[in-house]
């Protein structure tokens, strides 16, 4: 199967790895094979890379049901996993972008999973640090939050 | 959509010949361009059909005027009234926001960005995509190539992943205490980000002694709208009847939250949960569409029997561990509505927490 990116480089995989994503599988599944490439305007060249990088290391996973990986909780990621998701917060945030795209259920799960552990246990203004995040609430409004939310917060 | 024209392709491919190749590289192109857009996205546009001429990662282009379901659950999207929608061939297609004399409705849509730039959203877009592209090309394939945070990965990041991330926090959470706890910091971060989490925390809420009144009092005394519009499912957890403190409480939350999908009563008393108040609770939350209870020995045949008329749309019932509903009612109720999902299932108590949870976990999995 060839795949393009953005840039319009060519990307050679198998079918099966392909098929990793419900995108592409649907769409072979309708089209057949073919050895026309598939333009992929929304992936640029290195973030595909990587999104086909992950799909050829899972190639023989079994396809999860949604139940199954709700009950995961997000400190499960293996190590190859970890390893593939040490890259700068633009390319994680484009391989999630990208994975919800080509509907790579588990990468974009494992993904989520980074960004949330890089949000846990965090404050409020690490967190904004981390990512870069300007405040736009006044005090009045912070207070307003607080209000709101207290029910729940306290035990 | 555009499946019709993928089905004349489809046949046209299926006679062969150059034609038959023709309509095949219309296919191939057609679905990278068009239906494979993502996959919220698509279930967004699919009602739309044809008016869709454009779909990207954070938008789409769509012609005409439309209804558009509007807010959290659709992603947030803006509307951009005015406008030209330059088609050329179905991968290329443009919009210009610049043309205001075109009589023609064009409606550009995007998800709200965070950043306060002022250029128009279909520039800012543009210009995000440049950058990127220069980006890609000085760090071609490498993976560790430190890239400064681009913008578009700042601004662009739609809500319904904000809410995907911010799910991981809860259910690992959900492990740890059953609250909301990790939640929390991230309601302090900014707008954008509270609403995300607003919305996760009161879309389902579990309700303990310690903790009802509190809410009660909150959804009372505040126009909350919004977080009271996101409240889906409740649950109700050991309200006992401390010092008939709690009488009341259920007919007062069920007039507020009357668009609840879901609820359930685990262990909770008499003055709490009883056949007057489940009574106002079912005429009041009409678009309930599952109903739980786990042993409360008040609560009579006559109101169980009664749950599918007075809220129609029902679809599950599970009552476990009442005294009063036997089996016999359980048959009843089963014989006389077949579609409806109702089991009575008997378990020793030591996996009762487990199993009831568990039900919960599925049924909310499933919406």
């Amino acid at each position: 199967v060839k795949l393009t990116s953005s840039e319009g480089t060519e990307f050679i995989i198998d079918r099966k790895v392909a098929e990793k994503s419900v995108l592409l599988k649907n769409m072979l599944e309708d089209v057949g094979e073919s050895d026309m490439a598939i333009p992929l305007p929304n992936v640029t060249g290195p973030i595909l890379n990587k999104v086909i990088d992950y799909c050829t290391h899972h190639r023989d996973d079994p396809f999860v049901s949604q139940e199954d990986d709700s009950k995961k909780v997000s400190d499960d990621i293996d190590d190859w996993d970890a390893e593939f998701c040490k890259v700068d917060q633009g390319t994680l945030f484009e391989l999630i972008l990208s994975a919800n795209y080509l509907d790579i259920k588990p990468l974009l799960d494992l993904t989520c999973k980074t960004v949330a552990n890089m949000i846990k246990g965090k404050t409020p203004d690490e967190i904004r640090k981390t990512f870069n995040i300007t405040n736009d609430f006044t005090p009045e409004e912070e207070e307003h939050v607080r209000k709101e939310n207290e029910w729940c917060e306290e035990r | 959509m555009f499946g019709e024209w993928g089905n004349i392709l489809y046949k046209i491919k299926k006679e062969g010949g150059i034609e038959g190749k023709v309509s095949k590289a219309l296919l191939v192109s057609l679905w990278g361009a068009l239906s494979s857009a993502r996959k919220r996205i698509s279930e967004i546009v699919k009602p739309l059909g044809d008016q869709v001429k454009r779909i990207h990662t954070d938008g789409f282009i769509i012609a005409g005027k439309v209804e558009l379901k509007m807010g959290i659950e659709m992603g947030e999207l803006k509307f951009e009234k005015n406008g030209v929608c330059v088609v050329k061939n179905c991968i290329s297609i443009t919009w210009k926001p610049s043309y205001p004399k075109i009589p023609n409705l064009i409606i550009f849509k995007e998800n709200v960005l965070r950043s306060t730039n002022s250029l128009p959203d279909f520039e800012k877009i543009q210009q995000d995509k440049k950058q990127n592209t220069i980006l890609d090309t000085e760090y071609p394939a490498s993976q560790t190539a430190k890239r400064k945070l681009s913008k578009k990965s700042n601004i662009n990041i739609p809500n319904e992943i904000i809410i995907e991330i911010f799910q991981h926090l809860r259910t690992q959470n959900k492990r740890l205490c059953g609250n909301n706890e990790l939640l929390f910091p991230v309601l302090y971060v900014n707008k954008r980000w509270n609403e995300c989490t607003t919305y996760l925390i009161w879309r389902r809420i579990k309700l303990y002694r310690y903790n009802i009144r509190n809410f009660v009092e909150i959804i009372k005394k505040k126009p909350l709208q919004n977080a009271i519009k996101y409240i889906k499912q409740i649950e109700f957890e050991r309200i006992d009847n401390y010092f008939n403190m709690n009488e009341f409480l259920l007919e007062e939350i069920a007039s507020i939250c009357q668009y609840i999908i879901t609820i359930s009563f685990k262990d909770c008393g008499w003055g709490f949960l009883n056949n007057s108040s489940l009574k106002i609770t079912l005429d009041t939350c009409k678009n309930l569409n599952h109903i739980f209870i786990y042993r409360s020995n008040r609560i009579a045949p006559k109101i169980i029997l009664s749950i599918p008329e007075k809220c129609t749309s029902i679809k599950t019932i599970k009552i476990q561990n009442c005294e009063r509903i036997t089996d016999k009612i359980v048959n009843q109720l089963l014989s006389k509505y077949p579609k409806i999902e109702i089991n009575k299932i008997e378990v020793d108590s030591r996996n009762d927490n487990d199993i009831a949870s568990q039900i919960i976990e599925d049924i909310f999995d499933e919406d």
